[in-house]
């Protein structure tokens, strides 16, 4: 049983049924990343190019690493210093790179459906790996193959995000990815962070963190974007954290064994304590470990459907 | 010479007319209208199952020249016009130079005449501010007298509450309107589409009606207390419609037009990613839509080409 | 449809056969101290199981027993329509130093062993890996063979051998069927 789709754009009407087996299949793969020789051959003589048009580090390694440790040949390219800063469109770039041959894309671009563009000019696989304040497929299916191996399921889980709702592309994957699955999600953060009608996607608003601990299995905690958003999206760092920083304090209050996650980079002290983040109930470098895993089971099963 | 359209059916708003019949048409003259028209020397057209109505006037056009001939020029949004139907257009000010000096309106008007040997008339927009920028009033009494036929400064707002109370004031001495492109700058910034749940959904950066629907309210209430004579382009909202219907019921001359995208396709259209459907105003919500469809002043295509974007 | 042409291992043949295997690979070792064993899934990992159990009776002694997916080593992955379905490597040990016992349930064209070869170097350095096959039924297309084998059975190239463990088909048996109609 195929994926349904030949790209990864989205986890926003995905079936449960292929969500679960990239789920499945990543086990397989977290497995070969226990080996000494922690690579395997499937992706032999195909090419993926990883197509960054903003800023990443963490999620371009993974994605590097799970292409090589699945034996394709790995072509790299950023924004920077390429032919976007010389004025070339999206689909000239594309289809350049495609002329060399590659079979798949790996994207990240800061505009919302550009993956989705890009699917319908090219022939190659494309995956999503993050489009402006849309989707961040991988990450949200990392953060539930997490939330499983932790938990052991994902049906009727209570899972909080907290954070800035309106501009997180990993909150919307999450919600999309966790109600198929079946958990019960709620987003919290100040007003200002939670976009508007998000209740038609089945979740639940709250505005007081604490209110809601109480009753929460998992809290997958989103950075705050330091540069962008103080004063105008909340006052201050230091309010920001009195009413919404994930201290040790706020979750013994709680009386609750809550699963800390956190998308990262982390700032420290700011949205999450460091106490909390080294705890023994955070799994946040699990996290990047599962990611890994999650991408090379993507890559294996679209590397099919041709 | 002489033309004759056999078997159309003549539709006329202003007479009220909407029949099948015939048209004698002699040296470009309607000559007579009929049933059952004869002619020896004439061209005869068999025009059953066709329109035939008076010449269109889109009154909100970019024509991109000068300065962006590389999108549009005014023979090539001429030649549109026409093959649309339209005989009269009106061009708006956001061009290199933008419309803010009577010579700009004169290029227009002779570039206009060789068009299709003027076969459509092209009534420039000039620019409310100098530059277009907000800043100072454009020379408004030379413009309308070299034949700019209303101001704005489309493509921007005059958001500066006091720069929007003069320009209506200066405007309204030589019975010209101050056509609005209303959107709250500080609320729109970096938005692309409406504010609500299909954006919700797609992550995409905002502009909330509220932009439009409070700028609006502001400028009626600016027309009221000053006499000028205001127009809203490209109404997006049911709330700006109703504050419109209000302010006119009130006895302000305020009027506004509506483009055909806005009174057909909702903010669903973005789900598909084709930029197409991106625009400014934004897409709204079908009760948006529902309240275009039962109220309408102009209607206006917004034509404006652009070069793909990346 | 495949038809069945002849039933060839019966339940006794098929315990006669594992036990005589089990006894071969302690002979040839002499004794278990450095055996380990895998089975390659999905039949070879049951059939690795009985021979395992069959030693650690013998030698009254605990064997360490893996599972092998060979899926992602496959050579031909890539044309392939239908993508298999991975089911796992389970091997918890260090086979480095080790004599492996690798066992499958039919050996036929040798290239399920080249994979599972090329994976477990690199799952470590064993000492020596040896080969243990139910069936043998010929039509090599590599240098490959078996160090023990429970019956070398001469077959068409069309033909094909089906062997069934009471674990997922419910019997002990090895078939032979009809070519493809």
């Amino acid at each position: 049983m195929p994926l349904q789709s030949r790209h990864l754009l989205g986890l926003d009407g995905m079936r449960r049924e292929d969500i679960q087996l990239i789920l499945d299949t990543a086990v397989s793969f977290r497995e070969v990343l226990d080996r000494p020789i922690k690579k395997v051959p499937p992706l032999t003589g195909k090419t993926v190019a990883n197509m960054f048009f903003e800023n990443s580090t963490r999620t371009r390694l993974s994605f590097e690493l799970a292409e090589r440790r699945l034996s394709a040949d790995v072509l790299g390219f950023a924004a920077t210093g390429s032919s976007v800063s010389k004025g070339e469109t999206l689909k000239d770039t594309a289809r350049n790179i495609e002329a060399m041959k590659v079979d798949m894309v790996v994207m990240r671009h800061s505009a919302a459906g550009a993956p989705h563009y890009l699917s319908r000019v090219i022939e190659a696989n494309v995956i999503n790996a993050g489009d402006g304040s849309h989707e961040h497929p991988t990450q949200a299916l990392l953060d539930m193959y997490t939330i499983r191996e932790k938990l052991g399921r994902l049906q009727d889980l209570h899972v909080c995000i907290l954070g800035d709702i309106s501009h997180s592309r990993v909150a919307r994957s999450n919600i999309f990815g966790l109600k198929t699955m079946g958990a019960r999600v709620t987003v919290c953060g100040p007003a200002t962070m939670i976009p508007r009608e998000i209740t038609r996607l089945g979740v639940e608003v709250c505005h007081h963190i604490d209110d809601v601990l109480p009753s929460v299995d998992v809290l997958n905690v989103l950075r705050i974007q330091l540069e962008r958003d103080a004063g105008r999206l909340f006052p201050s760092l230091r309010e920001y954290h009195n009413f919404y920083g994930i201290t040790r304090k706020r979750l013994e209050k709680a009386g609750r064994t809550i699963t800390i996650m956190h998308p990262g980079p982390i700032n420290r002290d700011v949205e999450i304590s460091a106490d909390v983040a080294d705890s023994e109930h955070s799994v946040i470098l699990q996290q990047v470990l599962n990611g890994v895993a999650i991408r090379m089971a993507v890559l294996y099963l679209l590397s099919s459907r041709t | 010479m002489q033309l004759l359209l056999k078997n159309g059916r003549l539709v006329d708003p202003l007479t009220g007319r909407d029949e099948a019949l015939d048209l004698l048409i002699t040296d470009g003259r309607i000559d007579r209208i009929g049933h059952s028209l004869t002619s020896a020397s004439a061209q005869v057209i068999e025009l059953r199952g066709k329109v035939i109505a008076p010449g269109f006037i889109d009154m909100h056009v970019h024509l991109r020249e000068p300065g962006f001939e590389y999108k549009e020029t005014i023979a090539s949004g001429c030649a549109a016009a026409a093959a649309g139907g339209f005989t009269a257009v009106c061009c708006m000010p956001n061009t290199n130079p933008p419309i803010d000096d009577e010579s700009v309106i004169r290029f227009i008007q002779a570039r206009a005449k060789v068009a299709l040997g003027g076969l459509v008339d092209v009534y420039p927009v000039a620019a409310v501010t100098m530059a277009r920028k907000g800043e100072h009033l454009a020379p408004l009494a030379e413009l309308a007298t070299a034949g700019a036929v209303a101001f704005s400064d489309d493509g921007d707002p005059v958001a500066d509450t006091e720069l929007m109370r003069r320009a209506l004031e200066y405007s309204a001495m030589f019975g010209k309107p101050v056509i609005q492109h209303a959107q709250d700058p500080a609320l729109s910034k970096g938005g692309v589409a409406n504010e609500g749940f299909v954006a919700t959904s797609l992550g995409l950066p905002v502009i909330p009606r509220l932009a439009e629907e409070i700028m609006v309210a502001r400028d009626i209430r600016l027309a009221a207390y000053t006499g000028g004579l205001y127009h809203v382009a490209h109404v997006s909202t049911a709330e700006t419609l109703a504050t419109i219907r209000k302010g006119k019921a009130d006895g302000v001359h305020v009027t506004c037009e509506v483009t055909p995208h806005h009174f057909v396709l909702t903010d669903e259209s973005l789900r598909s990613f084709d930029t197409n459907f991106k625009m400014n105003p934004p897409l709204r919500t079908q009760d948006d839509v529902e309240a275009m469809k039962g109220w309408n002043d102009r209607c206006h295509c917004d034509r404006s080409c652009a070069p793909l974007v990346r | 449809m495949r038809r069945l042409k002849a039933q060839i291992i019966d339940q006794d043949g098929f315990d006669r056969t594992t036990i005589r295997l089990a006894h071969e690979i302690l002979e040839k070792n002499r004794g278990a101290g450095n055996i380990v064993i895998v089975g390659i899934r999905t039949r070879g990992e049951f059939i690795a199981r009985r021979i395992a159990r069959i030693i650690e009776e013998v030698e009254h002694t605990t064997l360490q027993i893996g599972s092998l997916d060979i899926t992602l080593y496959r050579d031909d992955l890539l044309g392939k329509l239908e993508q298999p379905q991975l089911k796992g490597t389970d091997i918890l040990f260090d086979i480095s130093g080790k004599d492996v016992i690798l066992i499958d349930d039919v050996l036929f064209t040798g290239r399920t062993i080249r994979a599972a070869l090329d994976e477990l170097i690199d799952l470590g350095r064993p000492r020596t890996i040896q080969l243990a096959v139910l069936i043998d039924r010929g039509h090599r297309q590599l240098p490959i063979r078996a160090d023990y084998v429970g019956k070398n059975i001469p077959t068409a190239a069309q033909e094909s051998i089906r062997v069934h463990v009471k674990e997922v088909d419910g019997e002990d048996a090895v078939l032979l069927m009809h070519p493809e109609e």
